[in-house]
């Protein structure tokens, strides 16, 4: 326990070292110490550096955090909800629903009214994508509840229909689009920060934001559900006030970071798993440092995406899975007795 | 004060468990409920501790069960249930602390590892609870109840032990020393009502005994007087013969004797 809250410190202090030096990388030459020196000195900043810096590397740092820390928290939410340390965000049918949303998109853009294109402007895809993972998310929350009660499992079942469902329709949607559309949703499907804006910071980082808020109060409460749903309850918790709030929160944070960076997979497995096996699995601290480390690993993962192959860049999905999955096969090697359910 | 439970009817689905049973337990006793498998004992317990939706009123201390926050129940009862699991690795200690986080509030300092001193499980509490045994895992999850409710009485009035087959996995020392532990409680002023199914420490550590069959009440009271041969024979569905000791007045029932008669 005091090993988990020390973590929150150090982390902290890697997220800024690690947001630092990624503002001095990219495809550009622009170096950060001038630029800082200038700030302080009062001194005017060029044109180039103010482009690099504040309107491209800045945004796609701060959207990396949230992502990061989204999808981590968001792990970690669904972990102590499914009581199962496999699961992730996914399982409430919001990135299947936001995949969806996001092919809708892609796919039938030209045919979408223009009212729709002037109201999005180009973020259409990001805005399907968030709707679709919410819409599916509410689907199933109302599939699975029955008199105020929330059955997890019938939810983990109607998941797996209706990402099947939704894996379909993309399916049609795939058959029926071009060769550009289809490059287009290849590469949504494997994530990036590429396209950060201000904007899009300014769409998804009060959602993310709050949604991590509230998730950082679950803590009490995912740790009673650790103990099975009737002694979380006979402990005093509203068990269905945790249920209806990690989901929602999920649901929320996840979509939006979704929508902002396509599909970015093993953060929300992986993340709770180190932090689990380093200091324990009380949810308290956990839920904090996951955020912590999500976007410190997240951050790192788009610098290293920025310089393996520069000038070009390489999908984040792509380096969080080469990175993840073997982590993640480790810790199923490791722990083989521990996640029987 | 009391626990009061007036027309209870339990159903799962179509199939009807208890059917208008009443029972009254009061706190400064040990109320045993004991009847054969099946009998509806855990329903009981759960509808009791408002986890299941019935017909009929359940009150504790005089509050309505059904309508109560689980956080207003969880100052005035702690409940072992039957069977317990447990998500991820904690440690004992831990285990014991969630109880205490939620619910009660204003504990103590130092409490989590005195609940685990009472079951003689002082030098486990960082111990990975998975790698207990049963029986130490039980001992863990008594002493995450009796933190929940540490004070047998207080100025709100009694608290509850609601305990369900509390020994089921215990060495016989520690049958005796968990029974004693509850026996304490209802001796502090607290209420204890546990399912039981070892009739012996039932007799012996009982106030009040409630033989349940077939989601019925069969009898109800001191168990001097309840359990005899008639009363348990029909219950159970097997010849048993009650026997006491010469020292004392508790009943105690041999596996021998229905033995006996079932063999011609
Ligand atoms: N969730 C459930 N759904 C359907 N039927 C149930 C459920 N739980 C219990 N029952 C049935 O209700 C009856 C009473 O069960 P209960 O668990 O109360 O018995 P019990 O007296 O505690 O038995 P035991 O001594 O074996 O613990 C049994 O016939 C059982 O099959
Ligand atoms: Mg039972």
């Amino acid at each position: 326990m005091a090993r988990a809250r020390r973590l929150h410190g150090w982390l902290a202090l890697a997220v800024v070292l690690v947001g630092l030096f990624s503002l001095t990388v990219g495809a550009t030459d622009v170096a950060l110490g001038p630029a800082l020196w200038k700030l302080a000195t009062g001194e005017a900043l060029t044109r180039m550096e103010m482009i690099v810096l504040w309107d491209i590397r800045a945004p796609r740092l701060v959207l990396g955090l949230l992502v990061g820390a989204a999808l981590a928290m968001g792990g970690a939410v669904m972990q102590g909800l499914f009581r199962n340390p496999l699961a992730d965000p996914g399982l409430v049918g919001v990135s299947a629903g936001a995949g969806l949303g996001a092919i809708t998109a892609i796919v039938l853009a030209g045919a979408a009214p223009a009212w729709l294109a002037v109201a999005t402007g180009d973020h259409l895809v990001a805005v399907a994508a968030f709707f679709g993972g919410w819409a599916s998310t509410l689907l199933l929350y109302r599939v699975s509840t029955r008199r105020g009660r929330t059955s997890v499992a019938t939810m983990l079942l109607a998941g797996i229909a209706l990402g099947a469902l939704a894996g379909a329709l993309s399916g049609i949607l795939v058959y029926i689009s071009d060769d550009r559309q289809l490059r287009d949703l290849t590469f949504w499907g494997l994530g990036s920060l590429g396209g950060a804006s201000w904007a899009k910071v300014l769409a998804a980082g009060p959602i993310i934001l709050l949604s991590l808020a509230v998730a950082s109060a679950l803590g009490r409460g995912l740790n009673g559900l650790a103990l099975g749903e009737a002694t979380a309850g006979h402990i005093g918790l509203n068990v269905q006030w945790v249920k209806g709030g990690a989901i929602l929160t999920v649901a929320g944070a996840t979509g939006a970071a979704v929508a902002v960076s396509g599909g970015i997979g093993f953060i929300g497995i992986v993340v709770p798993h180190l932090l689990r096996l380093s200091s324990g699995p009380d949810h308290r601290p956990l839920l904090i440092n996951a955020a912590l480390l999500g976007a410190l690993l997240l951050v790192l993962a788009d610098v290293i995406a920025r310089v393996i192959i520069a000038p070009a860049e390489l999908p984040i999905g792509i380096v969080t899975a080469v990175l993840g999955a073997p982590v993640f096969l480790w810790i199923l090697l490791r722990q083989r007795g521990m996640v029987d359910l | 004060m009391t626990v009061c439970v007036e027309g209870l009817s339990v159903r799962y689905g179509a199939r009807v468990v208890i059917e208008d049973l009443d029972i009254i337990a009061c706190s400064g006793a040990l109320t045993a409920i004991v009847g054969p498998n099946g009998s509806g004992k855990s329903t009981l317990i759960k509808a009791i501790c408002g986890d299941l939706s019935y017909d009929g009123v359940v009150t504790l201390n005089g509050l309505d069960v059904a309508s109560a926050h689980p956080w207003e129940l969880a100052s005035q009862r702690a409940v072992l249930p039957q069977a317990s699991t447990l998500a991820f690795p904690f440690h004992a200690i831990e285990v014991v602390r969630i109880g205490l986080t939620a619910g009660t509030g204003g504990a103590q300092a130092g409490r989590a590892e005195a609940a685990l001193a009472r079951v003689e499980l002082a030098g486990y509490a960082n111990r990975y609870y998975q790698e207990l045994s049963g029986g130490e895992q039980q001992r863990v999850q008594l002493a995450r109840v009796l933190a929940q409710i540490w004070e047998p009485c207080t100025g709100q009035g009694p608290r509850w032990l609601m305990l369900d087959e509390p020994v089921s996995s215990l060495d016989v020392a520690h049958q005796l020393q968990v029974m004693s532990i509850a026996k304490e409680f209802a001796r502090g002023g607290g209420g204890v009502l546990a399912v039981m199914h070892d009739l012996n420490l039932t007799g012996l550590f009982a106030d009040r005994v409630v033989v349940m069959a077939e989601g019925q009440v069969l009898a109800a009271g001191p168990p001097e007087e309840v359990m005899n041969d008639a009363v348990l024979s029909q219950a159970y569905g097997c010849a048993l013969r009650v026997n006491t000791t010469p020292h004392g007045p508790a009943p105690f029932v041999l596996p021998h004797t229905a033995e006996a008669h079932a063999a011609p």
